[in-house]
Formats: structure tokens, C-alpha cells, sequence
């Protein structure tokens, strides 16, 4: 805690030092104005001694002293530093007796001190300076009102002491660079006229005016934010102030009496001669001049130029007063800006070509897939959920009679259309599950084979191919429209009834020769014309079986014909479902038999709408399947049962090899089983699951097959029920 | 060539096939003959058909339907109408796909039966006998 005291105590006497310090009073010569208020104070008192005096680090220095000449003290023999530690009056009497003070110097010795009084000298901060001390040789007292008057006195000291700071001399910064020492006794007659404008002792006033003034002057000079720089009429250096040489980096004298040109930029050369050629012609001038410091950084500056002429000599050019501001924030703010500016103009042509290019891509793309859709020999268009188009090509409105592909737009595209052979329910359904498909992005396309109707009445047979949009467009995703391509397959239709035509009048035509064929070689294999060769006994069992074979072919396909064509209508009525799987059972009972194949039924007494005989051709159509494809001792079973309140189900299930899912479907096509071997092998046409699906369109149901390779197929197909009576 | 027997006597079941399509009739012909040892005339036409009915008076009369000029339905109803022929029982040819059609047309009118196109050679005579209502084992024919 005591070193903490003494740190205390020791800051204070720093700072009341420096307190003193900045007055400037210690050492200073003595002056009237001092010396007479000590003698006022002297008087105050009647005393015959009376001193002024601040105490310094080491001494009691005295500015003024009455009665008894001292210079100063040493610190501890004076009394008056107690008053730094206790600002208040001292009053000491009767030295001699005081154990105190008996051995002190001033009481032991000259001057004898008997009596004392001081007043502590206080500044506006509160530290005690120094103190205005009275003292008497004799042992006596001092009446309150002489200590009052000490007082008084002190205050007027003080008082002394603010004003002279306010006058205060600094050490000079600048004077005749060339001689030092008064300008009256020079030779240089030029320095000396050019100090006349702005030398303070010149005009000569009273010598405390004029000191006043200079020091006046001094402070604005130094204390100011603007660079002065005074040149003579040559534009060499007489003045600069602080700030200047802050701003340059110089020190005044190295400054003084160089011209202006050496401390700017070679490139501002021609800027610096303007201002002086102007200064010159006595006009003020504005310049943004760059200076280089004697660091040899730049330094940027706003200079302001005004003549000094002689002020009683009216013309008389004495040289230029330059104000130097410093710009170079300023400067470097405008060329950040500038940068700034000049990059963001920068970015922006770049991305102003960058957008450009992006936009010509882009068009050009746009303008390729535009051309793809425009231009493609198949129609195309974009369709709305409900089946509106949203546009068109121009493919498409040739196709459907259209002048322009524009005019399509808002058409509904399902009503354009028919389908070929009434769709059933069952179909109807299962497009629709591919549309829901394909929305749900399950599938990428389905297709469907439609008539569309043209703008004149007639009919274009199309393929339609509906795709999805995978698009980021929200919006679309939303509205959920497709895509669609349309082809005309008008011809290839033609062809396809064309064939089938052939085929009909061929098959027509081939029937008679191959009834009249089989007729005679099956007559033949009788033996009832007597016996052949086992070998031609051989060749006629081949013509047999495979005349046999062509009369089925020919057959079926003259049979699927007519039912396709709708010229074999089904003669349909309410009968028993039950009774026809057991019928188509007891027909196939003896091919099971041979192939060593059990069958099984599982018959349900339901009635259904249907023409018995083909019900029973389907069935025993696919019964035949089932078991040419058994290997020996699997069962092969059909059944029926009731799918809904409209509907009843028909299965034939095997235990055969099974069919690839690729398949699966296309086995319902005209000769497309699975192994084209099989119809040499297995005997069968290929077109008797394509007659069980027209049968069974013709009935309004659907069929399909499920398997899996290897362990059997799964037939199934669905007839309507027989409405209630 | 094999001969019935009818009561006391012995019988040829006679027949006569109508039919536009030459190799067809012939080999209805032959299988009949071959199959059952009948006695068989055919005919190419309607016309020729009743001619022959009126000179023969056949057993059963086997008559095609689609023929040109006249046609089986045509010439039906002139065997009906002729005293000669009218109690010839007559079996109609036809396709399969027609059958029906045809069934519900002509049993009212007094056809016999009706046998679908193509027939089995092997089989036709059983059909015959079967439409006719002849008992073939009973009259020994089957070998």
C-alpha cells in the first residue's frame, strides 16, 4: 500500500510540474510588472522582506524578491514546499523558539528569520506552483487584515502568471533564413525588404503591443490546420509554418530558402510555374499541386495562392503566400472511387457481354429446338392436362387439315379422336392407369392408335405417343401438361388391312384345294383302297398331318377375320360360367389324358353375358396352351370366380416353363408365341390367343397373362356379368 | 362295293351330292363310297341336282349351299315342290360360320340337317347316317 502512496504522490508532482513548466516563468529575467506586486506585498504586510517564488523539482526559484536578494533556494530549506502538499496560508512566529526551526538557515543564519507568512500561488487545475512569502527578522504577529492582503496579492500574481501564458513565447520556427540576427543590420537588401510586410517589429509600435501582436500572430500561425509557405518574389523559401513542415516531412530550416519547384513532382512542374507566373500577375490562385515529401512519398495537396504586395507601396510584389491544404484523403478517396467506379463499369461490360453472348446462345438454341419442333415431318404438340393443345406443329395441322399450326391451339385433342374398335371399360381403364403412370413418372411413354378426326370431315389414322415434360418450370409442373407426337399411320393402316385382306381372300381361296386335299388324303390313310408301303404308308401320314395343319391355319385365320371385322357377331346371352369351364374341360379331357396332364376345374355357378360356343373356343383355345406347354404329371387348372359386382374372372393356370415379361403381351399378337419353333412343334397356329382377345374384346373384357419363367403361366381374362333379371 | 339290306331286301343306301366345287363333291363321293360302300351320283349344279333327284330318287339328298346361278335355299325349294323329289330328305351344306344361320332358317322349312364345310372325309358318311337318322351298325356296314 505504500509504494501505492508514493506512486500517488509522485504522479501528482509530474503533473504539477508540467503545470509549471508550461507557463514558462523558471529562469526567466526579472520583470517590473513582477517585482512590484512583491513590493506591494511587502508593504501589505510591513514586512522587510517579500518574495515571489516556484518551486521546481530541485529549488524554490524566485521571480521577484523585496528586501533581501536571493536567486533561489534549495527545495528542503524552503518552507513553502509544505504548501504543495497543503494548499493553505503558512504563518510561522517565533522561529527562534520553534525546536522546528531552530537549526534552519534562514533562522540560524542570514537573514534571521524570526516571523513568516505565505500564500500559496494555485492554478485554475488546483496545483500549488509556488507561493508569495512574507518574512520579518523580528518576532511578530500579522493582523487578518494583512494576510488578506497577502492574499490579495497572490491572486494578482496569479493573475500575472495566465496572462503571460497567454503571451507566451515559443522558441522561433523560422527568421531570416540567410541571417540569423536583427534584418536592420544585414545586407541583403532584398531579405530585408521582403520581411517588411510581415515582420512584426515592423512598422515599430510600442515594444509590448508589438510583442503582443507577435505572439498573437505566432499562435495562429502554429496552431493552424493549412499549411502556410511563404515565398519571396523569387518563389524561394522565407516562412513555413509547423504544419507545413508536418506536411513535407522537412524541418523548417532545411525548407528555408529553396524554391517551391524542388519539393514538387517533376509532372506537377508546370502547375507549380502557373501558380507563381499568376502570384506574379498579383491574381490568387487555385491549384491541385502533388508534392513529394522528403520521405519521397507523395503527398497531394489543395494550394491556395495569394500576391503579398507592400502595403504602402500600392503594386509592390513582395512574394506568395501559399495555404497548403493536405488532399490526400480527398485523393485517395477519388481514386479508390475512381477504381471502384472504373471496376464496376468494368463488370459491367463484362457481364453486359456475357449476357449478350448467353442471350445469342440461348436464342440460337431456342431457335435449333424450335426449328426440331416446327420443322419435324411428325406432329408434335404440347397439351395441357385436360387435353387441350397448347401448341402445335406444323406436322400436325397438315396431318389434321389445318392451314396454320396456330389454329390448333385451345383444341381438345380427345376430341379429335375415336378409336378404332369401341374401347371396352376394361381399356378405357387401363389407359387411363398409363396416363396416371406416366404422370406418376413411372413410365417415360405409352401409345395409342386413334383415328383423328380432319378439319374437312374426313378421317388420319395416327399413332399417339404420349411422353412426359420434365421440366423445372414450376408452373408446368403444376398445370401438368405433356407431350405428344402424332403419326400419321393412315398408310401403314391401309397396308396392314390391305394384308389382312390378302391374307383373307388367300386363306379364302386355299380352303376348297385344301378341303378337297385333306378330304382325299385322309380318305387314302383309311386303308380302306388297300395297303402301301410302310414308307409310303409314312409319307402319307406327313401329307396328312401337315394338310391337317394348314386347314386349322387357314381356319383361324378366316375364323379371327370375321371376328376382328365384327362379321362374326357374338351371339350373347345369360349362361352359366360354371357349366362352360366344365364343358371346355370335357373337350380337352382326352388331350390332357394323353400328355399325361391333370386337369383340374374349379367351376362357379355365375351367370355371365356371353356367346357360349366362343366363351368355350377361348377356354378350350387356352386349355390347348396350357397343356402342350405341361411337362408330364403338372396339372393345369381353370377356374372362375366373381372379380366384382360387374365383372367375373376366368383363369387357366400351368405349370409350364412360363413366358419372359417382354412377352407377355405380344403373345396376344397374330403369330407372335414366344419360340417361333413351337407352332412346328406344339402344332399351333399362332393365332389362337390372338382369337381368344378379339373374343373376348368382342365381349367387352380384357385379357392378360402372368408368369414367371420356370414355373408356369397364368392366363386370365374377364366377362362381363349377366344383368339381373 | 358293299350292298345294304332293307327288311327282306338287299339295299344300296343311295345319295346324291350338290355341289359347284368339282373336287369337293368328288371327294364327298368317295368318301361316302369308300367309307360306307353307299351308292353316290353328284351333281354341279341345282338344275342337274333335281334332274338326277327326279330320275334317281336317292336315299338323301347332300346339297351345298353357296352355289352359283342357283343357289342351295333355291334349289330346296324346288325339290319340295316337286312331287318327284319332294320327300327326298335333304342335308344342307354349309360353312361353319354360317351354320347357324342357316340351321335356324331351313329346320323350319323341313331340312333334314344341316353339316358344316369342310367336312372330315373320314366322317361324313357317320354325320349322314347320324342326320338321317340311319343306325349304321345295325346295318352292318361298319367294317
Amino acid at each position: 500500500m505504500v509504494s501505492t502512496e508514493v506512486d500517488v504522490a509522485e504522479v501528482y508532482e509530474a503533473a504539477r510540474l508540467a503545470a509549471l513548466h508550461r507557463y514558462g516563468i523558471l529562469d526567466t529575467a526579472a520583470e517590473p510588472v513582477w517585482d512590484n506586486l512583491c513590493q506591494l506585498a511587502a508593504q501589505v504586510c510591513e514586512a522587510p522582506i517579500a518574495l515571489i517564488g516556484f518551486i521546481d523539482q530541485s529549488r524554490h526559484w524566485f521571480k521577484a524578491t523585496y528586501g533581501w536578494k536571493v536567486e533561489a533556494l534549495p527545495r528542503e530549506q524552503s518552507w513553502c514546499a509544505q504548501a504543495i502538499c497543503r494548499p493553505e496560508p503558512l504563518l510561522l512566529t517565533d522561529l527562534d523558539q520553534d525546536p522546528r526551526y531552530q537549526e534552519h538557515p534562514l533562522v540560524a543564519r542570514d537573514p534571521h528569520i524570526r516571523a513568516y507568512a505565505s500564500q500559496p500561488l494555485i492554478d485554475e487545475e488546483g496545483f500549488v506552483l509556488g507561493t508569495l512569502s512574507v518574512m520579518d527578522w523580528r518576532s511578530r504577529q500579522f493582523s487578518l487584515s494583512q494576510l488578506r492582503g497577502l492574499q490579495t496579492v497572490a491572486e494578482q500574481v496569479m493573475a500575472q502568471l495566465q496572462l503571460r501564458r497567454f503571451w507566451q513565447v515559443e522558441e522561433p520556427t523560422v527568421y531570416p533564413p540567410t541571417v540569423p540576427g536583427s534584418p536592420s543590420v544585414n545586407g541583403n537588401q532584398e531579405v530585408s525588404q521582403g520581411r517588411k510586410a510581415w515582420d512584426p517589429t515592423y512598422p515599430q509600435v510600442h515594444p509590448d503591443v508589438r510583442r503582443a501582436h507577435e505572439h498573437l500572430y505566432r499562435r495562429i500561425v502554429d496552431t493552424a490546420q493549412e499549411g502556410i509557405w511563404v515565398l519571396d518574389e523569387q518563389g524561394k523559401t522565407c516562412f513555413v509554418n509547423r504544419r507545413l513542415g508536418q506536411l513535407l516531412g522537412y524541418t523548417a530550416p532545411e525548407m528555408l530558402g529553396r524554391s517551391l519547384m524542388e519539393f514538387v513532382e517533376p509532372d506537377q512542374q508546370q502547375m507549380v510555374e502557373r501558380l507563381l507566373a499568376s502570384s506574379n500577375q498579383f491574381s490568387p490562385e487555385q491549384l491541385e499541386i502533388c508534392w513529394r515529401r522528403k520521405d519521397g512519398s507523395r503527398l497531394w495537396s489543395l494550394v491556395s495562392t495569394s500576391p503579398m504586395l507592400e502595403a504602402e507601396q500600392e503594386g509592390g510584389f513582395l512574394g506568395t503566400l501559399c495555404m497548403v491544404i493536405d488532399i490526400s484523403l480527398r485523393k485517395e478517396a477519388e481514386a479508390q472511387l475512381r477504381q471502384v467506379n472504373e471496376e464496376l463499369e468494368r463488370r459491367v461490360e463484362a457481364r453486359t457481354a456475357e449476357w449478350i453472348q448467353a442471350n445469342r446462345a440461348l436464342a440460337e438454341s431456342e431457335e435449333r429446338f424450335r426449328s426440331i419442333f416446327t420443322e419435324a415431318p411428325i406432329g408434335i404438340a404440347l397439351i395441357q392436362q385436360q387435353g387441350h393443345i397448347l401448341t402445335a406443329n406444323r406436322a400436325l395441322a397438315e396431318m389434321l387439315g389445318y392451314v396454320n399450326a396456330s389454329e390448333l391451339v385451345g383444341v381438345h385433342l380427345g376430341s379429335l379422336a375415336q378409336a378404332g374398335p369401341e374401347l371396352t371399360p376394361e381399356e378405357r381403364q387401363e389407359e387411363q392407369e398409363q396416363q396416371e403412370r406416366l404422370a406418376q413418372g413411372e413410365i417415360q411413354s405409352y401409345r395409342q392408335v386413334r383415328r383423328l378426326l380432319r378439319r374437312d370431315g374426313r378421317w388420319v389414322w395416327t399413332q399417339l405417343t404420349f411422353g412426359r415434360i420434365s421440366t423445372s418450370d414450376s408452373q408446368a409442373k403444376e398445370e401438368g401438361y405433356g407431350l405428344v407426337m402424332v403419326e400419321d399411320i393412315t398408310e401403314r393402316q391401309v397396308l396392314e388391312s390391305m394384308k389382312d385382306e390378302f391374307i383373307s381372300i388367300v386363306s379364302h381361296e386355299l380352303r376348297t384345294p385344301l378341303t378337297s386335299i385333306h378330304g382325299a388324303l385322309s380318305l387314302m390313310a383309311t386303308g380302306k383302297l388297300g395297303s402301301l408301303l410302310p414308307k409310303g404308308e409314312r409319307l402319307l401320314q406327313i401329307a396328312v398331318t401337315n394338310t391337317e395343319r394348314l386347314v386349322r391355319l387357314v381356319n383361324d385365320i378366316l375364323d379371327l377375320d370375321r371376328i376382328e371385322a365384327g362379321s362374326l357377331s357374338m351371339e350373347k346371352k345369360p349362361c352359366d360360367a360354371g357349366e362352360l369351364i366344365c364343358h371346355a374341360a370335357e373337350t380337352m379331357r382326352s388331350m390332357a389324358e394323353q400328355a399325361q396332364v391333370h386337369l383340374v376345374t374349379q367351376p362357379l355357378s355365375v351367370m355371365v353375358q356371353a356367346d357360349p360356343d366362343r366363351i368355350i373356343q377361348t377356354l378350350t383355345n387356352l386349355l390347348s396352351n396350357a397343356i402342350k406347354f405341361s411337362p408330364a404329371g403338372a396339372t393345369v387348372e381353370v377356374g372362375v370366380k366373381q372379380r366384382h359386382a360387374h365383372q367375373v374372372i376366368f383363369w387357366v393356370r400351368d405349370q409350364g416353363r412360363g413366358i419372359p415379361a417382354a412377352n407377355l403381351e405380344t403373345i396376344f399378337h397374330r403369330f407372335k408365341q414366344v419360340d417361333s419353333s413351337d407352332s412346328r412343334k406344339k402344332g399351333g397356329t399362332g393365332l389362337g390367343l390372338a382369337i381368344c382377345r378379339s373374343i373376348v374384346r368382342q365381349h367387352g373384357g380384357r385379357i392378360w397373362a402372368e408368369s414367371e419363367v420356370g414355373k408356369g403361366s397364368t392366363f386370365f381374362f374377364t366377362l362381363p356379368l349377366s344383368a339381373p333379371e | 362295293m358293299q350292298t345294304l339290306t332293307s327288311g327282306d331286301t338287299t339295299l344300296t343306301r343311295r345319295v346324291l351330292v350338290v355341289d359347284d366345287e368339282d373336287d369337293i363333291r368328288e371327294v364327298a363321293q368317295l368318301s361316302l363310297e369308300i367309307m360306307a360302300g353307299w351308292e353316290v351320283w353328284g351333281a354341279p349344279s341345282g338344275k342337274e341336282g333335281i334332274r338326277i333327284a327326279e330320275t334317281t330318287r336317292p336315299d338323301v339328298i347332300l346339297l351345298d349351299v353357296m352355289m352359283p346361278d342357283m343357289d342351295g335355299p333355291t334349289t330346296f325349294r324346288q325339290l319340295q315342290a316337286n312331287p318327284k323329289t319332294q320327300d327326298i330328305p335333304v342335308i344342307l351344306l354349309t360353312a361353319k360360320v354360317r351354320a347357324r344361320l342357316v340351321k335356324e332358317q331351313f329346320l323350319p322349312m323341313g331340312v333334314c340337317g344341316v353339316i358344316t364345310k369342310p367336312f372330315d372325309a373320314t366322317k361324313l358318311a357317320d354325320q349322314v347316317a347320324e342326320t338321317v337318322g340311319w343306325d349304321l351298325s345295325s346295318e352292318g356296314i361298319q367294317p
